[in-house]
């Protein structure tokens, strides 16, 4: 594992159409085993971070490095299998309608270590039983209620072992009493080596379930800027 | 852009990097929905063809003493122009309207936004399966086509008693006028028309940006482009083939 998994250089985003706030001259670095709580606004939190972290595009300003390793000095091949070690709980809670449940769950790890699909299987049953549910939903998305759906965003992010979590609003429509077995899952993580980007609009989310920051964000204003 | 597209897909296909288990079950996927579930439809098709203008060739070659020319004729007629030509019709109506609204519905869903952000490339995951699938699929369809309507034409011929020829003899007939070019033009004539269409009703689909309004006019515009390409291909390839 490199000295910092993920480095942000001075980086500057506009909000626009996509997104509701702005990123400004934001840099920070976080080592294995930290992790960065992001306070966002609860009607306007739609931010470009997790999109930056994961190298989908470069910002307008600073550059964003993921294990030493500028995004932009990595080609196709390479941001490809990088993203594939990043565990991303979505804000949109996106999956794939084509396929079930499950199938979205071991997709990832199938594609990027060659998993034979029973055994991912096997791994992501594991997970999802210590995250509190009792089997993986085999069935489109569409037929599984937003609740379970969450929670296997859970299963999705954290399966294979990634070194970057970046998880956005994880508590969304889901009961209290469901976070601490995934707050137990982020800090195993942690201790084994990986970073995390957590984004939330209740600030004192991550003190709650146990987890500790090494640095906070703060979106309330319209702007993300380091505190 | 469309050429360059064609070919960087056929040169991504020809690496076996590309083809990781997950991408092998789109295909596989795919291949089933584009060419095992066209087979009745583009049978039925062929059949009619068959009939239409098999029998009308034994009747007038015969009538006119030109039985010589039944082959030639059949091998020009069917083989060579009809066959490509319906079959790729009737996949880029079904299977290319298909891929052009389906990844259009996933760009809006932001589908293939959470395929990019796992770290799967969406050309290599969705894109090139897709065009493989349908490439492979009409070459497949359009033996059958070929098949079908000799077959079903020499049939339907012979119980109506418009030909006397033993099947044998039909089948000499026919085989003894191809030659090698029409293997090569069978295969441009598929295969090229294939890549096209896949790469062209990809390019569509995910081309749209904002709403599904723009969905239904991405996939016509694949249709029109998809013929349009098709029938300059089809004119081309036969002018330099045959003259």
């Amino acid at each position: 594992m490199s000295g910092r998994v993920v480095r942000f250089e001075g980086v500057s985003h506009p909000a626009g159409d996509a997104y509701d706030l702005a990123i400004d001259r934001v840099s920070f670095a976080l080592a294995p085993g930290q992790l960065a709580s992001v306070e966002v606004p609860v009607l306007q939190s739609r931010n470009a971070l997790a999109d930056l972290a994961c190298g989908l595009f470069a910002p307008e300003e600073g550059s964003i490095f993921v294990n030493d390793r500028c995004w932009t000095d990595r080609g196709p091949d390479d941001a490809a299998a990088m993203r594939g070690r990043i565990g991303r709980v979505f804000e949109r809670g996106d999956w794939l309608q084509n396929l079930d449940v499950d199938e979205n769950i071991t997709l990832p790890i199938r594609y990027h270590h060659g998993i034979d699909p029973e055994q991912a299987l096997a791994k992501a049953e594991t997970l999802a039983q210590s995250l509190g549910q009792a089997e993986l939903f085999r069935a489109r998305p569409a037929r599984v209620s937003r609740p379970e759906l969450q929670r296997s965003q859970w299963v999705r992010a954290l399966l294979g072992e990634p070194e970057l979590l970046l998880i956005e609003h994880p508590a969304r429509e889901v009961p209290h009493t469901w976070l601490p077995p995934f707050a137990q899952a982020v800090q195993a993580a942690l201790q084994r080596g990986a970073a995390a980007l957590w984004i939330s609009s209740d600030p004192e989310e991550t003190r709650r379930l146990g987890l500790t920051a090494s640095l906070h964000l703060n979106g309330v204003g319209g702007t993300i800027r380091r505190i | 852009m469309l050429v360059a597209t064609a070919w960087a897909i056929a040169m991504a296909a020809l690496q076996p990097r590309h083809w990781r288990r997950p991408t092998r079950n789109v295909l596989a996927r795919q291949i089933l929905f584009t060419g095992v579930d066209a087979i009745g439809f583009v049978s039925l098709i062929a059949f009619m063809i068959g009939i239409s203008v098999v029998v009308q060739a034994q009747m007038w070659t015969g009538r006119f003493g030109q039985s010589a020319l039944l082959g030639p004729l059949l091998l020009t007629v069917i083989v060579r122009e009809l066959a490509p030509l319906l079959t790729n019709f009737v996949i880029i109506g079904r299977s290319g309207t298909a891929v052009a609204t389906e990844l259009g519905n996933m760009k809006i869903h932001g589908e293939v936004r959470l395929l990019d952000a796992m770290g799967l490339d969406p050309f290599l995951y969705l894109v090139l399966p897709r065009t493989i699938a349908i490439a492979v699929s009409i070459f497949c369809l359009t033996v059958l086509f070929s098949l079908v309507a000799l077959t079903g034409g020499y049939l339907v011929g012979a119980l109506t008693g418009v030909t006397q020829a033993t099947p044998l003899q039909f089948a000499n007939t026919v085989l003894g006028a191809l030659s090698q070019a029409d293997v090569w033009n069978l295969l441009i004539k598929t295969l090229v028309p294939g890549l096209l269409t896949g790469a062209i009703c990809s390019i569509e689909g995910l081309s749209v940006t904002d709403s599904v309004t723009e969905v239904p006019q991405a996939a016509t515009r694949a249709v029109v482009r998809s013929t349009t390409a098709l029938f300059v291909l089809s004119a081309l390839v036969s002018v330099a083939t045959y003259l």
